[in-house]
Order: C-alpha cells, then structure tokens, then sequence
C-alpha cells in the first residue's frame, strides 16, 4: 500500500515540452515527503499526477495497489474524494461558502455532512478559527483561509495529503504556523504526507527529502 | 449541488434578476398576446356559431325549400349529437318606415326554439327576443338595422317581400351582437314570415346546435350525403374569417420563438459568464472529488431554479396583465365583447404553453454553459491559475 510510481513522464502541448522524464518513487504510508526543486522543475506536475488530477504521459502509477491507467475517471473522482486532500498554494475556498461550509464540501460528495461536521468544527478550532466558522473567506486572512484549506484537505481523514507550496503565498508566522499543521497532522494521524516547497527550511523539517532537477528526481 | 447553485444564485441578486426578469416578461408577454388572440378568437367563434348555430342545413338550391322537414325532424331529433335545432324562413324583405327604408333579411322562426339554437336572446339591448312569440306581428331587428329606420321599441315597422303586400310589424326587441352581418337581421314568428312571402309551411334553413361545435364539420359532411338538401357547417359558411385563424396562431407561434429567445439568451449569457468566473471552483469541486456530473448538476440547477421562478413570476404577471387588459374599453368596436371591453382568454392551456415553452428554454439554454462548465480539465485552470 502506497503510492508507487515506475518511469512516470509528461509532455504538455504541440509540440510536445516534456515536464518530467523517468520519475520512479515509492512512498509508503506514514512517509512524510518533501519534494524540493526551483519553480519550473516539475512539483507540481507530479503532485497532480500523484493526486489523479492529471495524467502521465507515459509510465505507471499505483495507488493503494490499483493501478492508474485502468481506473474510470468515476472511481479517481471517489478516490480523491475519500483518500486525498489537496492544498495549493492558493487557498482557493469557495467565496459563497462560509470556513465551516467549505471545510464540509468534500464530506457533502461524500454523503458523510452530518457525520463529518464534529470533526470538522474541531480542526478548525485546532487550528485557531473557533471564531470564524460561518464567516464568508473575504472575511478572513490569508493564513487564516489557507488553514480553512487544509482543514479541508483533512476533513475526509484521508490517507493522502498532497500540499504545492501551502506555504508560498503566506507570510513567514503564518507558514510556520501551517507547517507545523502538517507535522502534527503527519504524527498524530499518521497521514502521509508530501509536501512540494521551494523553502529549504520547511523541507529539512520532512524525514524523507525528494530533490527535482528539469523534470527528474535527483 | 441543489445547496451550492441556490448560494451561486443569491450571492450575485443583479445577474440572478436580470436572467429571472427575461423569463418571467418573455412568460407574461405571451400569457398576455396569446389572451388577448385566443380571447379574440373565442369571441368570434362564439359569434359565429352561437349566434347563428353550429350547422346550416339548407335546400340544394337558392331559392328553394327544404324538402322533407319531417325526415329532418326525425333525424335531428334521434341524433344525440344534436343540442337543439330550429326550422327557419329566412327571406330577404326591404323595411320601412315612414319614408326611410332599408333592405335586409327577415327570419322566422320559433322564438323559444331558436333562443335554444343561438345565443340571439341574450344579445337584446331592448326588450325581450321571447315576446316575439306573444302572438300579433312582432319583429326583433338588428341594431344596425334599427338604426337605419330610426326605430326604436314599440314603434310599428311595414315589411315586404317580393311575393306579397306590406305588413306592419311592432318591435318587439332590438339586439346587438357586435358583429354587422349579424346586426343587420330580423327575427319574426315563422307563422308571420311564411304569410308574408307566400310560402305556407315551408322552410328553407334548419339551424342545428350540436354539443360539440368542434364535430360540426363531420356533421354536416354525413348530412350533406343524404341529400337533397346540403348541410354546411359554421366554419365552412365563414371560412375566410376561420383561415384568419391560422394567422393568429402563427403570431402566437412568432410570439413563443420570442419567448424562447428572450429567456434563453439571459440565462445562456449570465452563465457562460457565471462559468468563466468560477472556473477555480469548478477545479476546486473536481479536485475535492466531485464528478464531471456534480458540475453539470450545479449549472443545470441554476439554470433550471431560475426558469421556474420566472415561470412562476411570468404566470402570475401575465394573469394580472389580462385581467387589466379585460377592463380596457374598446367602445362599440367589433372586438368588443358584451361589455365592451377586450376579450381576454385566460385559459389554463395558454398558461400551460408559456410555462412549458419557457421552462424547455430556460433548460436548453443552460445546457450548453453548464455542459462547457463540466467539460473543463481542473488540472488546466489550476496550471492557469498557478502561472
């Protein structure tokens, strides 16, 4: 169990620019992986392509010991659903949903809203918004909305958490303050973690390092 | 999905009304046109086949009588079709009245039978059509007619035909029905009309109501082929008004293309954009798990929820502008119903046509956002958004 990827690639557009080449990683669960590289060196792609969102050119992909490619677009969606949570680097809440209501929306396609809505309101509490649940996210901060996001992306309890650069759009406090989420989230849950960041100091605090170069894995 | 399109909706009032007002004026404007033309239309067919009647059987020829009335009385009388049916001598008769005549036909009739035949006797302004039948020579005439001789109630008018001396009749009722041809008639006892042309017991028209109007064309068509005598039914006798008809419907069917273009372009435009805005939800929903389906759902419900309210709006507004319209005055005009007023339907088919038309439009004009709104690829608005 885990997530496995065998000489993953990717080309977008005519003619085709190759994003990544020859990507072979093995995380396990429980791993808590930092994926370091420049802008431009393929994090993000490959978190996508781990996180189903996006497709590899070429190579394979197993996730919890199914493999990608033969999957229907219906069970990635339930996949992502149940056994992932995303964070980007922008929060990207939905601005007619209150934090409580956004936090819900994946337990809303889950049909699990009125099971998921105890833990929902404590990981906001945990995580300093106990005021702020039925406020609108123009009437938070933006650490404040990015901590909405992740308590979204844990409401499910998935196994997964996918994080592009939670920290990159915060200031230095409020990035600490989400990293140490991520640690607590990773320790105490025992969700694995991986975690694409530019910032050298939030990488070291990672286990398991991932360093990218043009598209490879170095 | 239900949840989310409601808050799409009131997060933004002025687009959500702007889409709701072409739906809900498009659903008024032809609850309203199509009140106004079915309205119209009903009176004139009201005019038209209760005011004369649904059938006409006349003698093969101009000029003749109907040959056999027992059989007809017989058949008439058998056929369960049959409402009511009058026997008539209709004969054309020049009126005058001290000095000023005026040409015009003169019907005889069984006052009580033909009050049962055609809607004359609820047209009267003066007097009563039943004391036609109070014995003595009695006439109730048109108003038109009236008019012409300067007559009024009570006074006395001399009628001829070519075929015998002139007679003085009273007036005994004056009517108005609106419609000219109609208003240029006179009604008298049958037994006066046959004395005074010379015609004893004879008829020459037998007018039938049936209980269906609508079956009068197949009526007529069995009777005309027993013959002699040729039967006609009231939309073959006015078919020039009757093909008037189809115009009207083409209108109304003008009328519903607007309808549909109206509502439809508001809600297609204020989605496509609702789409375009939202395309980082949309990638958000997608990424969370939702489904190509979740995202169709959100826009369709929209979509949809706006075309019933509207709908719903555009019934009641169109009910009100018809009954407005109701009280407009249109004075002695042929559009005038009874009241003088404009003849507004406000059939419940014309409701149901508005608000089945509308919502079909509403719904297919969200298609096309809400299915573009599906098909977009979260990872490329992600990527779009990051750079």
């Amino acid at each position: 169990m885990g997530i496995s990827a065998l000489g993953i690639g990717k080309t977008v557009g005519n003619p085709p620019v190759r994003i990544l080449s020859g990507v072979n990683l093995d995380i396990a669960r429980g791993d808590f992986v930092s994926l370091t590289g420049r802008s431009g060196s393929g994090k993000s792609t490959l978190l996508h392509i781990l996180g189903t969102l996006d497709r590899a050119s070429e190579g394979m992909l197993w996730l919890d010991g199914s493999e990608v490619g033969s999957l229907v677009r219906r069970d990635l969606d339930a996949f992502r659903n149940r056994k992932l949570g995303f964070v980007f680097q922008f929060h990207y809440l939905l601005a007619e949903l209150s934090a409580l209501e956004n936090v819900l929306l994946p337990a809303h396609k889950a049909g699990a809203k009125a099971r998921c809505r105890p833990r929902a309101e404590e990981l906001l509490r945990r995580f300093g918004l106990g005021h702020g649940l039925h406020r609108l996210p123009r009437q938070l901060s933006g650490g404040e909305q990015q901590r909405v996001a992740i308590a979204r992306a844990l409401v499910m309890e998935p196994e997964y958490l996918l994080a592009d650069e939670p920290t990159g759009a915060l200031d230095s406090a409020s990035g600490t303050a989400v990293m140490e989420i991520l640690r607590d989230c990773h320790a105490r849950l025992g969700t694995t973690i991986i975690l694409a960041t530019h910032d050298p100091d939030f990488a070291a605090l990672a286990p398991k390092r991932v360093h990218m170069v043009d598209g490879s894995l170095r | 999905m239900f949840e989310l399109s409601l808050r799409y909706l009131s997060a933004r009032p002025r687009q959500t009304l702007l889409m709701l007002l072409g739906v809900l004026l498009g659903t008024a404007a032809f609850i309203a046109l199509s009140g106004l033309l079915i309205g119209f239309k009903d009176y004139l067919v009201n005019q038209l086949v209760n005011n004369s009647a649904s059938v006409h059987i006349e003698p093969a020829k101009d000029g003749g009588f109907i040959r056999d009335l027992s059989a007809w009385s017989r058949r008439l009388d058998s056929d369960r079709a049959v409402a009511a049916w009058s026997p008539q001598l209709i004969v054309p008769a020049l009126f005058t009245r001290s000095g000023s005549s005026a040409a015009g036909l003169l019907a005889g009739c069984d006052p009580a039978r033909q009050a049962r035949v055609s809607t004359i006797s609820s047209y009267v302004a003066q007097g009563r059509f039943a004391d036609l039948a109070q014995g003595g020579a009695r006439v109730a005439l048109g108003a038109v007619l009236a008019s012409k001789l300067g007559l009024e109630l009570g006074q006395t008018v001399s009628i001829s035909t070519s075929r015998g001396r002139p007679e003085s009749f009273r007036v005994a009722a004056v009517f108005k029905t609106g419609v000219e041809q109609q208003d240029s008639l006179a009604y008298a006892p049958l037994a006066e009309v046959q004395a005074l042309s010379g015609a004893r017991a004879r008829i020459n028209e037998i007018a039938v109501r049936l209980e269906d109007y609508s079956l009068a064309g197949t009526k007529a068509g069995a009777w005309s082929r027993i013959g002699p005598d040729k039967a006609e039914s009231w939309d073959q006798k006015n078919a020039n008004i009757v093909d008037t008809f189809k115009s009207e419907d083409m209108i109304r069917f003008l009328s519903l293309a607007a309808v549909l273009l109206v509502a439809g372009f508001g809600i297609y435009n204020v989605l496509n954009m609702t789409v375009t805005q939202k395309r980082m939800d949309i990638a958000i929903l997608r990424s969370l798990g939702y489904g190509r389906g979740d995202v169709l759902a959100l826009f369709l419900w929209q979509g949809f929820l706006l075309g019933l309210a509207g709908i719903l709006l555009g019934c009641l507004a169109g009910w009100g502008l018809d009954l407005y319209l109701r009280t407009v005055s249109v004075g002695g005009n042929p559009l005038g119903s009874g009241t003088g007023t404009l003849a507004v339907s406000l059939a419940p088919r014309i409701f149901c046509e508005g608000a089945a038309f509308a919502l079909v439009s509403a719904c297919l004009s969200t298609i096309l956002p809400a299915y573009a709104a599906a098909k977009l690829d979260p990872i490329e608005i992600i990527r779009a958004g990051a750079s």
